[in-house]
């Protein structure tokens, strides 16, 4: 078995004894939901509008509710220590980190998602598949920043809180253009989406690849 | 020395700059005597992007180097970049509230450059809560490297962004209606402000370099 | 309880297990190593004495490729650990205080997912005969959380002997462990070294150290201080001068 399966299936592993990543994550972006609901109470074409802006400030925060706890289990009893003696490049665990906290963010929306859609009565007709393709491509782009900086600020006095502080100023780019091309989506014009979308591929290739480039420098002493 | 003369450079070239702007440039016809802030506003972001472009070159030399001399240049470029984006920023407020009458707006320009501030602090940010300097300097290193690459592509999103929700627009064009005058004063006030850019990071560099010493000299005192 | 097997590790041709020239490693000011040099030949069972904070943990780290020097050369097996740490870390096994295994698996799915990770895909009849062997067969479905320190670094050792080791980092092995638990690992070590397998031990205990080395150093303050043989009559007391009464310099 490639050692990308193993530390994917491992995760998942862990995370099946634990059961709190993923469930934290969906009730934080249901918690944020709520309360945006609360707080701006739109009706009618206000919540078209305010939906997109909504929705991925839930995700992001349930994201980085995820990559926090995700990043615990490999700290926990230095564990990280055992991945870095394997004979494997620093690259690959931080591709296989990607892709974990990529699916098991994916598993949150799963749920996130659709009860958004519900509790806000959001109209999308055959555009379904559009939304998912975003949620989907977004989430990789969170996951892969996420991985990174959350190995950073691991290593800060700060911890948990200095991941948010670094991670929204750098995935500004993805975020405005996941929320244009979701109100594209609700909207009936879709010019643009195309642009949108390609931000967003090329946001998730660019850092994939100077993360995996640069993870060495950040688990080495 | 060589900081003496870039500093006495600098004084003459903001003197320079401040008759450019107040004496030698035309008076803007529909803003007025407020339009003379352009010069320093549009200045002051140039600087500001040159300070992050100083921290993503330095950045990538010391984590191939690891030598601690890049990471320094990195850290004091940082700082100085907040000065400038903090000019940058602030000179967009003066400027809008009187024209526009409103202190800020979301457009393109304006947002890019709150970002670049917000990017500057975290990366300082993040240096001031890792206690072992080689491997604070790595990770700002690498928080440097990812935050500069991410200008570009913020640049490209804000723009896009903002061509599909309009709003009102500070600036105009940065060339719309520049006089051959004024193109002069801005090349004036832009080469002044580089020379403090210069000579400030000199500066910095130098407290920094005694500051380290200082700490070095402390810890063996305390280790005997 | 056998964790080797009979037959010679295949490394290369090199005499020396590692060879460490002028290591260095500063952590801002503090000069952890200050230039450390030694070598190890194959086969041998080195221990390297030291107080806390001697710079034991950190030379070792290094030799692990774990942390990188920041001057001097280290060699495994001959080659440079800057030029292929990937080819060496096949080679070496390395074990510190914490125990690194995942405390929510069980010693069975540790062993399973690390020997996928080091890529020598030990079936799990493999497995469990190698659980069985450390002793741990009734625990082997129990996450790791609840054991013992002592059952916990079996688990420990038995992910740093999955691939095979032909050089064994052990940082402070015996730090926590009850008399049984000090039996299993000496016996466990004695086999390694029957298997022609070196062994690098760091500790500050002078009679589990001496016991069954063949080579001592005492490291103090960042440099080697001492080296003999371990029948060497001077060893005790260069023992007592550098770690137990302390070097003034």
């Amino acid at each position: 078995m490639r050692p990308l399966a193993a530390l994917i299936l491992k995760d998942i592993a862990v995370e099946m004894r634990r059961r709190e990543s993923v469930i934290s994550m969906m009730m934080f972006g249901l918690l944020v939901t709520v309360i945006f609901s609360f707080a701006f109470e739109p009706s009618g074409a206000e919540r078209d509008l305010i939906a997109p802006g909504m929705l991925w400030v839930a995700l992001t925060f349930a994201g980085v509710i995820g990559l926090n706890r995700s990043l615990a289990i490999d700290l926990d009893n230095d564990c990280l220590q055992g991945l870095l003696l394997a004979p494997v490049s620093r690259g690959s665990l931080y591709v296989g980190k990607v892709a974990s906290n990529f699916l098991f963010m994916l598993i949150a929306e799963l749920v996130i998602v659709p009860l958004f859609i519900i509790f806000n009565d959001l109209r999308l007709g055959g555009d379904l598949l559009w939304l998912i393709l975003i949620v989907v491509l977004g989430t990789f782009g969170f996951a892969a920043v996420g991985t990174i900086l959350s190995a950073i600020s691991a290593n800060t006095r700060m911890r948990e809180v200095m991941l948010p502080m670094l991670q929204i100023p750098l995935t500004l780019p993805m975020i405005i253009a996941a929320v244009a091309a979701t109100s594209l989506i609700l909207g009936e014009d879709k010019e643009g989406f195309g642009s949108w979308m390609n931000l967003i591929i090329g946001f998730d290739i660019i850092f994939l690849i100077v993360s995996y480039l640069v993870f060495e420098y950040v688990v080495e002493e | 020395m060589a900081n003496r003369t870039i500093g006495v450079a600098s004084l003459l070239g903001m003197l320079t700059a401040l008759w450019a702007v107040f004496v030698y440039a035309p008076t803007e016809a529909t803003m007025g005597i407020v339009q003379r802030i352009f010069y320093f506003h549009v200045s002051a972001a140039l600087m500001g992007f040159f300070a992050f472009f100083v921290v993503f070159v330095s950045s990538i030399a010391f984590l191939l180097k690891r030598d601690l001399a890049w990471d320094r240049i990195a850290r004091c470029s940082a700082e100085i970049g907040v000065l400038f984006a903090s000019i940058n920023l602030a000179t967009g407020i003066l400027w809008a509230k009187p024209i526009w009458g409103i202190w800020w707006t979301w457009d393109a320009r304006l947002t890019l450059q709150l970002l670049l501030w917000i990017l500057f602090v975290s990366y300082i940010m993040l240096g001031a809560y890792i206690a072992e300097p080689m491997k604070r300097a790595a990770l700002q290193a690498v928080f440097g490297i990812l935050a500069f690459i991410d200008v570009p592509i913020n640049f490209m999103a804000i723009r896009w962004w903002r061509t599909q929700h309009p709003s009102p627009v500070i600036l105009g064009g940065e060339g719309s209606g520049l006089d051959i005058d004024m193109y002069i004063a801005l090349i004036i006030t832009m080469a002044a402000f580089m020379l403090l850019y210069t000579y400030l990071l000199g500066h910095r560099l130098a407290v920094e370099r005694t500051q380290e010493e200082v700490e070095y000299f402390e810890q063996l005192v305390h280790s005997q | 309880m056998e964790l080797s097997r009979d037959s010679e590790p295949a490394v290369g041709p090199a005499a020396y297990a590692m060879e460490a020239e002028g290591i260095t490693k500063s952590y801002g000011h503090l000069r952890a190593l200050r230039g450390v040099s030694f070598q190890v030949p194959k086969g041998e069972f080195v221990t390297l004495f030291g107080k806390n904070g001697a710079g034991k943990t950190t030379f070792l780290k290094i030799a692990a490729t774990l942390a990188r020097p920041s001057g001097g050369r280290l060699r495994i097996h001959g080659v440079d650990i800057q030029d292929e740490p990937e080819r060496i870390r096949r080679q070496i096994g390395f074990l510190s205080h914490s125990t690194s295994v995942y405390r929510d698996l069980t010693p069975l799915e540790n062993l399973r997912f690390f020997s996928r990770l080091y890529g020598v895909g030990h079936t799990d009849e493999h497995i469990n005969a190698l659980i069985e062997r450390i002793g741990l067969g009734r625990r082997k479905n129990d996450p790791v959380r609840a054991f013992s320190r002592g059952l916990h670094q079996r688990v420990g050792l038995a992910r740093v002997m999955l691939h095979d080791p032909a050089l064994l980092l052990l940082d402070e092995p015996y730090t926590g462990l009850d008399a049984s638990a000090v039996e299993i690992l000496n016996r466990m070590l004695d086999e390694v070294v029957a298997g022609g397998r070196t062994v690098i031990l760091t500790t500050h205990d002078l009679e589990l150290g001496l016991r069954a080395s063949t080579k001592i150093h005492i490291i103090d303050r960042g440099k080697i201080v001492y080296s003999a043989a371990r029948s060497d009559p001077g060893v005790r007391e260069a023992y007592a001068r550098h770690i137990r009464v302390g070097a003034t310099k």
